[in-house]
């Protein structure tokens, strides 16, 4: 696939994408970006190739999801390094980004911190089955786990967020 | 009932997503944004033979540590010895314990022994046997 052909398949899932890497990065915003960025420049210079074994947006969704964990462990070693600075800085900066997300109603809200109770592997299948509209075959595909592994992430999520949801009250439950 | 449930979720889910398109960046700006700040590369570990020497000081280390696991194991390990059997070691202080008739000669070795009355443990059953003997004699010669 050339590069024009690269850059319309990414413009086509590019709303899907930053939904997927908000996900992935806890719904930081200004992360989520850097990681979009990042993911995109990695695939139009040639560093990710996409093969064709999978579908694109499984491919791109896979590519992002690396991305954001590589992200994650430079933020870790970053903190290591730079410890009490990084820790003001994190408050100061990536706490008010947080919140300007999704706070327009309350049931919004309400959802969005319970979906960030789950372990990782929950919130990320759940995200790419429910908001993605994936199989739970294509969300393993995109995770890198067993199709049995996501089988158990999904069922264990939903019961989990069906139950946090049922604490937080607000949200009806027909 | 399940089916309501996943109904539910994916609404919620579906909420969110149409939020979160509504302030998505545009795709322009995103990858225009990522040509102008390319963000540096800057490796976990910068280069290979760095990611190589901690991958080998990770398994001196593990090996190391392996190694002093084993020993202290092997140190306080009970020692255990295996006991003969009691018949034998009664019969092996029997052994050590006896001593022949004739030991009192080996003893004679330093000492002068011409011209001087030797004696030995079994000196006493001969001179038993001569009195035994010499009663008989005279008993015979009163007949």
């Amino acid at each position: 696939m050339d590069e024009s052909g690269l850059r319309a398949q990414l413009e086509q899932h590019h709303p899907a994408s930053y939904g997927w890497a908000l996900s992935c990065c806890s719904r930081h915003v200004a992360e989520a970006e850097d990681v979009l960025q990042t993911a995109y420049l990695k695939i139009l210079d040639g560093r990710a190739r996409y093969d064709g074994r999978a579908a694109f947006k499984t491919w791109l969704f896979s590519v992002i999801r690396n991305t954001a964990a590589d992200e994650r462990r430079r933020g870790w070693l970053r903190h290591l390094r730079l410890a009490g600075y990084q820790q003001e800085r994190a408050q100061d900066v990536h706490l008010p980004e947080r919140g300007a997300g999704l706070e327009q109603t309350e049931q919004a809200r309400t959802f969005r911190e319970a979906l960030g109770k789950l372990p990782r592997r929950q919130r990320e299948v759940l995200h790419l089955v429910f908001y993605q509209d994936m199989t739970v075959e294509e969300a393993a595909g995109t995770m890198g786990v067993s199709l049995g592994s996501a089988r158990t992430h999904y069922e264990r999520g939903k019961a989990r967020l069906r139950t946090l949801l049922k604490h937080a009250g607000p949200i009806d439950h027909d | 009932m399940t089916d309501q449930n996943d109904n539910k979720l994916r609404q919620l889910f579906q909420e969110q997503r149409r939020t979160d398109a509504q302030r998505a960046p545009a795709f322009d700006r995103v990858l225009r944004d990522a040509r102008r700040v390319r963000p540096v590369e800057t490796p976990v570990f910068p280069m290979v033979w760095l990611r190589l020497a901690a991958a080998a000081l990770l398994l001196a280390a593990l090996g190391v540590s392996l190694a002093v696991i084993h020993a202290r194991r092997r140190e306080t390990m009970p020692v255990t010895v295996a006991m003969p059997p009691a018949e034998d070691t009664q019969q092996w202080s029997a052994l050590s314990n006896w001593s022949a008739p004739t030991d009192g000669l080996l003893t004679l070795s330093s000492t002068a022994v011409w011209g001087s009355k030797i004696t030995t443990p079994t000196d006493t059953l001969i001179e038993s046997t001569n009195e035994t003997g010499s009663s008989q004699s005279d008993e015979r010669g009163t007949l």
